[in-house]
């Protein structure tokens, strides 16, 4: 054997070596995805360079998303209470539905242009995305979990310890990656194609209702709900006197001020037309119930905030109109993304189309 | 001249992997700190029973707490500030009672810590580590750290199973519970061995603003009463003097 020929053979076995070390980061090769951000919208407040989405996470995140596993007893998934059909919120549920037959004490809000939000919740208690899920893991009357049996789960599970592997390069999953692979999927949820968003870019036109309850709410909702989230993101209290059962005082119990005391967060108006029922805890089942409320002309408790303490007029015209203009912010091109419906639900609508004889698209 | 240069062809790899996975620094180096739990002048043990400043009988099942951003001062007047400390302090795990700062550990004449976290990891999204959320000291409803822990049973516990529980946390405006610790040391050392904080379990209770159990049977939120144990529990660190 020439000395070459063992040079060589040395050479490759370093090579091998080498790359056997380094399998860690070449395994976890990812494709980059850049986030939409729409024309006119302000910069993101999520950090996405502590979590770049990348294709390999955002799917990991999504399969996290709808699978019962993260549930103590594989029953309740994040997609269980955010539904596609209902904007992400709960679809015709006042409260969300947990194991046991539980319920929470509040109605899951939709869950889209997450990325432009600083805290969650209705009382504002996480400020950060990546930490927003532990809570309904970990909520007894939710999917009551523990956060270390969740990732005892994922980690007994050959395909998501590949999934991490890949996405984060991760070979133990924590805490960190579960948080992070379900922000990445819940990130790409951006509503921004509604007939509303449409026409402000001059690619549709409303029809003269919702041109008229357009008007509408411009005089007498956007100080709580501007564009183009259509929240303001504050906690306010609205007046609604405090449920006895469920003795949820909103974002006191995060600051523990007794100034706010029954102040809950403005939720967004984006779907607002699938997400009913309607407040923190869905006590108003129609958007008619909602209008009612603000209307009123009852006198309102003491601490209500002060642009709703002589409620807001609103005729029956009014109301009409501005039910029009609300529909505009349904966007249907969100919640019938194949990207971010369960996939089981993506191939039982592709083998419905082969029954009539068509090849799929 | 053929088998080794085979053996070398294993060996450097092999190595190469060993350099990678044992960065770490060795566990024996550096300043050792052990926090010995005990109450008033004798050593604590989860099978006594102790009592309080207001009478009180009480037994302690479980107490952690985290100390961070450590901060040495040696006789020369030099300080070395040690960014990303960050320990869980178990007082039924004994491993996690003993801490090792990549510092020197002769001539120490002060030790500076936080007792708790800092806001900047309540804020700053996950944390991996003894900060993850997973070792059970977080709050996932109102985001923070629990920086400190105690549970017991007590007869005057209004509680299920006469169980009291101190879950204390809050980093924010008006709910700050963390606390700056300064020990001077004065005594000399064997700078072989590390140096024994004393953490004295009684000063959860007693202090300038004494804790009833019967009173206060639970603290699981930040505010005003987590704002007050933490006001008692900030003195119970002391260094152990030996004669």
């Amino acid at each position: 054997m020439s000395v070459r020929r063992v040079y060589i053979v040395l050479l490759l076995i370093v090579v091998t070596g080498i790359g056997w070390i380094q399998s860690n980061q070449w395994l976890a090769a990812t494709h980059p995805v850049k986030l939409v951000v729409p024309k006119g919208w302000p910069a993101p407040v999520y950090d996405f360079k502590d979590n770049p989405l990348t294709k390999e996470g955002i799917a990991l995140g999504k399969a996290l998303f709808y699978d019962p596993i993260l549930s103590k007893d594989g029953t309740i998934s994040c997609g269980s209470c955010h539904q596609s059909f209902g904007g992400f919120a709960t679809y015709d549920h006042p409260l969300s539905h947990g194991i046991n037959n539980g319920f929470s004490n509040r109605n899951a809000p939709g869950i889209v242009n997450m990325a432009w939000q600083k805290n969650f919740m209705w009382d504002g208690g996480i400020h950060h995305l990546d930490l927003q899920p532990l809570a309904p893991i970990t909520a007894e009357n939710e999917m009551g979990e523990t956060i270390t049996g969740v990732l005892e789960k994922l980690n007994n599970n050959p395909t998501y310890r590949k999934k991490f592997l890949v996405a984060f390069g991760v070979r133990n999953i924590s805490t960190a990656e579960l948080g992070k692979a379900l922000s990445q999927f819940v990130l790409t949820l951006v509503s921004y194609n509604s007939k509303y968003d449409r026409v402000m870019r001059g690619e549709a036109d409303f029809i003269l209702p919702e041109k008229l309850g357009y008007e509408i709410f411009t005089k007498k909702c956007v100080t709580c709900h501007p564009p183009p989230f259509f929240t303001d993101f504050s906690f306010r209290n609205t007046g609604l006197p405090l449920d006895a059962f469920l003795q949820d005082k909103g974002r006191m119990r995060i600051t523990g001020d007794a100034a706010d005391s029954l102040a809950f967060r403005v939720p967004s108006l984006r779907n607002v037309a699938l997400s009913f029922p309607y407040a923190h805890d869905g006590r108003m089942a129609t958007l008619q119930n909602v209008f009612e409320h603000y209307r009123s002309k009852e006198p309102r408790p003491a601490g209500t905030d002060p642009l709703l303490q002589k409620g807001i007029p609103l005729s029956n015209y009014e109301i009409g109109q501005l039910t029009a203009f609300l529909q505009t912010l349904t966007d249907s091109t969100l919640i019938n993304n194949p990207a971010f419906l369960p996939e089981e639900q993506n191939r039982r609508q592709k083998q419905e189309r082969d029954v009539h004889g068509n090849k799929g698209d | 001249m053929r088998r080794w240069l085979i053996i070398i062809a294993l060996i450097v790899p092999t190595a190469l992997y060993s350099v990678n996975r044992y960065k770490t620094v060795n566990a024996t180096q550096g300043l050792g700190l052990n926090f010995i739990p005990v109450v008033g002048d004798k050593m604590f043990s989860f099978d006594s029973s102790y009592i309080n400043q207001t009478g009180e009988t009480f037994t302690i099942t479980k107490c952690l707490f985290y100390v961070s951003n450590f901060s040495i001062t040696y006789k020369t007047g030099k300080r070395i500030r040690i960014p990303n400390s960050y320990f869980l302090i178990d007082l039924s795990d004994p491993l996690s009672c003993l801490i090792r700062l990549p510092v020197p550990a002769n001539d120490v004449s002060a030790i500076d810590f936080l007792l708790g976290v800092d806001s900047a990891k309540n804020t700053g999204g996950i944390q991996r580590g003894v900060l993850d959320p997973a070792r059970g000291m977080f709050w996932t409803w109102n985001t923070g750290y629990v920086m400190a822990k105690m549970e017991g049973v007590s007869s005057v516990a209004n509680m299920p199973g006469h169980k009291f529980s101190y879950h204390i946390g809050g980093y924010s405006k008006g709910q700050q519970v963390t606390k700056s610790i300064s020990l001077p040391v004065t005594s000399k050392f064997n700078d072989e061995k590390p140096i024994d904080i004393t953490a004295d379990l009684l000063r959860w209770f007693n202090g300038p603003l004494p804790i009833s159990i019967a009173a206060h049977p639970s603290c699981h939120s930040p505010g005003q009463l987590a704002r007050q144990i933490s006001g008692n529990y900030q003195y119970m660190f002391g260094i152990k003097q030996y004669p």
